[in-house]
C-alpha cells in the first residue's frame, strides 16, 4: 500500500505542469484518518452515485455506513406551462464515464487541506453543459459537510429569448446510510417556528419532511436509542422545496426522507425523470417501522440558478450542501479546548464563563 | 356489517399509526437543549467562493497547497481491464447476447462493491444499454461465469458517458446537414428524456474557449439519427 502511495506521489511530482494548481492525487479507492475521523472512499461506479464515503467513524465510533450522491435532478423553467416543460428535466449521475480531470489532476479523486482543520475529498464531472464538483468536507472539530457545486447550462435560449426559460434548479439527493453507534437508530425532526417555539418529533415509520413557510429552521438528529450522543443534520443554505403549480410543479417537493434500510434499495437512482424518491408506501398504507431500526436518511437540496448575461459570460459556481455535526462528549471537549479562531469576542466571553464547569462535568464522565 | 368494519378501521387507524399522525414518542434526553433553542454553533461552516476556479475555492480559509494527509490505497484492478474481461466473457452467455441484440453500448463495469454487512465473493459487474431493445442491462459475474442478468426497468436510463457522447457527436458529424458546422468543435452531452422512450442525448458543441456553446443537437441513439439541431442563440 505504501508503495502505491509513494508511486502516486512521485508520478504527480514529475508530471505536473508548472502553470497548474497543485492537486495532490488520491486513488479511486482508499482510506484515511483525519483528526478524529476515519473513513474509506470509492467512486460509486456500479450505482452511478458519485464519490462515496464509507465506514465513517468519529473517535472510533461508527457514524455513517455509507454516504453517496445518487442523483442531481435538474428542471428548467421553460415557459412554465407543465412539469416537463423546458430543457431536460435531467438526472445528473456521476460515474467513471463522465468524470473529468482538471488541469494538473492525475487521478479522479482530489484531496485538499484547508487551514490544517478541514480535509476536502472531491471529484469533478462534466455532464452536458454543467461542471459539477462533488465534495465532502471533514472538519477536525467534528463536522462533515457534503457539498455540490455546479456551473453552466444545458439548454439553449431558443424559445427562451428573455433568458428566464433558462432559469433552473438543481436538486442533489444525498443517500446517507447512518449507523450512529450501531445500526439501530432513531430519527428526530426539530422545527423551530418563527415565534421561536420548538417542536420535536420522532419518526415512527418511513416519512418525508420539508421546511414549512412558518419554520425559522428545520433540523434532524439521529441517535442510538437511549444514547445522548447523536448527529445533527442541517441545511442552512437550502432553499424551500418546489411548490405545486407553475413553474416548478412539485418537481422536487421534499427536504428529506427516512427509509428502512434494505440492501436491494442501495441501487443508485433508478427512478424516472418525474419521480422523486420512492421506497415508501402511499400515505394511506402503513409505512415500514423506522423507530430503532437500520435507517437511511435521504437529504434533498434545492439550488436555484437564475440566468444572467454576466453569468453566461463568466460562469460562476453555485453550491448547496448539508452540515452533519457529531454531538458527543468527546466532540464537545475537543471543541471546548480547541477554541476555534473564528469565535467572536462575545462568543469567547460567553463560552469561557461556562467552560471551566463544563469541562469538570465532562471529565467526570467516562469518555467514548 | 360494512358500517361496523368501517367504524373499526376509523377508530383504530390513528391509534395504530397507520395514518401519519405527528404524535411524539418518548423523547431522547439531549433534545431538551434543542427545545430551549440551543443549537451547537461551534463549527466553522465553509463558504464556497462563487468566482469560478478549478477546483472551487473557499472563502476566509487558507488552502495548504500540495499537502495531503497519509492515506492507504485499496488495491483494485484497473476498471478498463475488468470491463474488457467482463465484456468478453459476458458475450459467451446467450442470456446476455439475446437481451442485448445487435446494437448496444457499455455504460460501465468493474469490481463490485461489498454490500453492507454481507460478505461477497469477488464479483464483477458490467452494465449495457441495448439500443436494439431500448433497455439497460446489468450483468454480474464471478470469474468468467455470468451469475445474474438483470433487465433494468423501462423507466431507467443510465447516465451518458464521454464515450457515448462522442459516438452521438459522430452521428451529427456524419449528417450532411451539420458536418461542416460541427467539424473541429468540442462536444459535451447529457442524457435527456424522450417522448418515445428512445435513448436521447442532448449535445452542446463548443469552440476552444468552452465558455458557451455555439451549436446544439438532440440525437436519438436508438435510431442513430439527429432529432433536432440548431446554432445556439446568442
Amino acid at each position: 500500500m505504501r508503495l502505491i502511495q509513494i508511486l502516486l506521489l512521485c508520478l504527480w511530482l514529475v508530471s505536473i505542469p508548472v502553470y497548474a494548481q497543485l492537486i495532490p492525487p488520491l486513488p479511486s479507492t482508499g482510506s484515511m484518518n483525519w483528526g478524529n475521523w476515519s473513513f474509506e472512499w470509492e467512486i460509486g461506479d456500479e450505482n452511478k452515485e458519485g464519490l462515496v464515503i464509507k465506514n465513517v467513524r468519529w473517535n472510533g465510533t461508527k457514524i455513517l455506513h455509507k454516504g453517496s450522491l445518487p442523483v442531481i435532478r435538474v428542471k428548467y423553467r421553460g415557459d412554465s406551462s407543465s412539469l416537463g416543460d423546458g430543457c431536460g428535466p435531467y438526472r445528473d449521475r456521476i460515474h467513471e464515464g463522465n468524470i473529468s480531470f482538471l488541469p494538473g489532476q492525475l487521478t479522479p479523486v482530489i484531496g485538499r487541506v484547508f487551514d490544517d482543520q478541514i480535509f476536502e475529498i472531491a471529484i469533478f464531472a462534466e455532464i452536458g453543459g454543467y461542471d459539477i464538483y462533488q465534495a465532502w468536507y471533514f472538519h477536525k472539530s467534528g463536522r462533515l459537510e457534503p457539498v455540490v457545486y455546479s456551473s453552466g447550462w444545458s439548454c439553449d435560449k431558443d424559445g427562451n429569448e428573455d433568458g428566464h426559460g433558462l432559469d433552473h434548479k438543481h436538486h442533489p439527493y444525498w443517500r446517507l446510510d447512518f449507523d450512529v453507534e450501531g445500526n439501530s437508530n432513531e430519527v428526530w425532526r426539530i422545527r423551530t417556528k418563527n415565534n421561536n417555539s420548538v417542536e420535536v418529533f420522532k419518526y415512527p415509520e418511513e416519512w418525508n419532511s420539508w421546511k414549512l413557510a412558518d419554520d425559522k429552521s428545520i433540523a434532524w438528529t439521529i441517535n442510538k436509542p437511549g444514547s445522548n450522543s447523536h448527529v445533527l443534520i442541517r441545511a442552512p443554505s437550502n432553499e424551500l422545496r418546489d411548490e405545486g403549480g407553475s413553474p416548478w410543479f412539485h418537481f422536487s417537493s421534499k427536504d428529506m426522507g427516512v427509509r428502512r434500510y434494505h440492501s436491494s434499495e442501495d441501487e443508485g437512482w433508478i427512478f424516472d425523470w418525474d419521480e422523486h424518491l420512492g421506497y415508501k408506501n402511499p400515505e394511506w398504507l402503513p409505512g415500514e417501522d423506522v423507530n430503532g431500526k437500520d435507517i437511511v436518511f435521504w437529504a434533498v437540496g434545492h439550488l436555484s440558478h437564475a440566468w444572467t448575461q454576466a453569468d453566461e459570460d463568466n460562469p460562476e459556481w453555485h453550491s448547496t450542501g448539508l452540515t452533519i455535526d457529531v454531538v458527543s462528549r468527546t466532540a464537545e471537549i475537543l471543541q471546548l479546548t480547541q477554541m476555534p479562531l473564528h469565535y467572536t469576542e462575545r462568543e469567547l466571553k460567553r463560552r469561557s464563563n461556562n467552560i471551566h464547569a463544563k469541562i469538570l462535568q465532562l471529565i467526570q464522565m467516562p469518555l467514548r | 356489517m360494512f358500517r361496523f368494519c368501517l367504524a373499526i378501521i376509523v377508530l383504530f387507524t390513528p391509534a395504530t399509526g397507520y395514518l401519519q399522525s405527528e404524535e411524539t414518542l418518548e423523547e431522547a434526553p439531549y433534545l431538551e437543549q434543542y427545545k430551549r433553542g440551543e443549537f451547537p454553533s461551534i463549527h466553522k461552516t465553509i463558504t464556497p467562493e462563487h468566482k469560478k476556479g478549478f477546483p472551487p475555492q473557499l472563502r476566509e480559509i487558507k488552502l495548504r497547497e500540495g499537502v495531503l494527509p497519509a492515506f492507504e490505497a485499496r488495491s483494485m484492478r484497473p476498471a478498463s481491464e475488468v470491463r474488457a474481461e467482463a465484456l468478453s466473457n459476458s458475450q459467451l452467455d446467450t442470456r446476455v447476447t439475446e437481451a442485448l441484440g445487435k446494437r448496444f453500448v457499455v455504460i460501465g463495469g468493474g469490481e463490485a462493491s461489498p454490500v453492507k454487512e454481507r460478505a461477497q465473493p469477488d464479483m464483477l459487474w458490467i452494465e449495457f444499454y441495448s439500443y436494439s431493445n431500448n433497455r439497460a442491462l446489468k450483468v454480474r459475474m464471478i470469474g468468467d461465469k455470468v451469475i445474474e442478468v438483470q433487465q433494468m426497468p423501462e423507466s431507467y436510463q443510465p447516465p451518458e458517458s464521454h464515450e457515448e457522447v462522442n459516438a452521438a457527436a459522430g452521428i451529427v458529424q456524419k449528417d450532411p446537414r451539420y458536418k461542416d458546422i460541427v467539424g473541429g468543435l468540442t462536444v459535451r452531452g447529457i442524457q435527456t428524456p424522450s417522448e418515445n422512450r428512445n435513448r436521447h442525448l442532448y449535445l452542446l458543441f463548443y469552440k476552444e474557449d468552452k465558455k458557451s456553446s455555439v451549436f446544439w443537437a438532440i440525437v436519438d441513439m436508438t435510431l442513430e439519427q439527429v432529432v433536432k439541431a440548431k446554432s445556439t442563440r446568442q
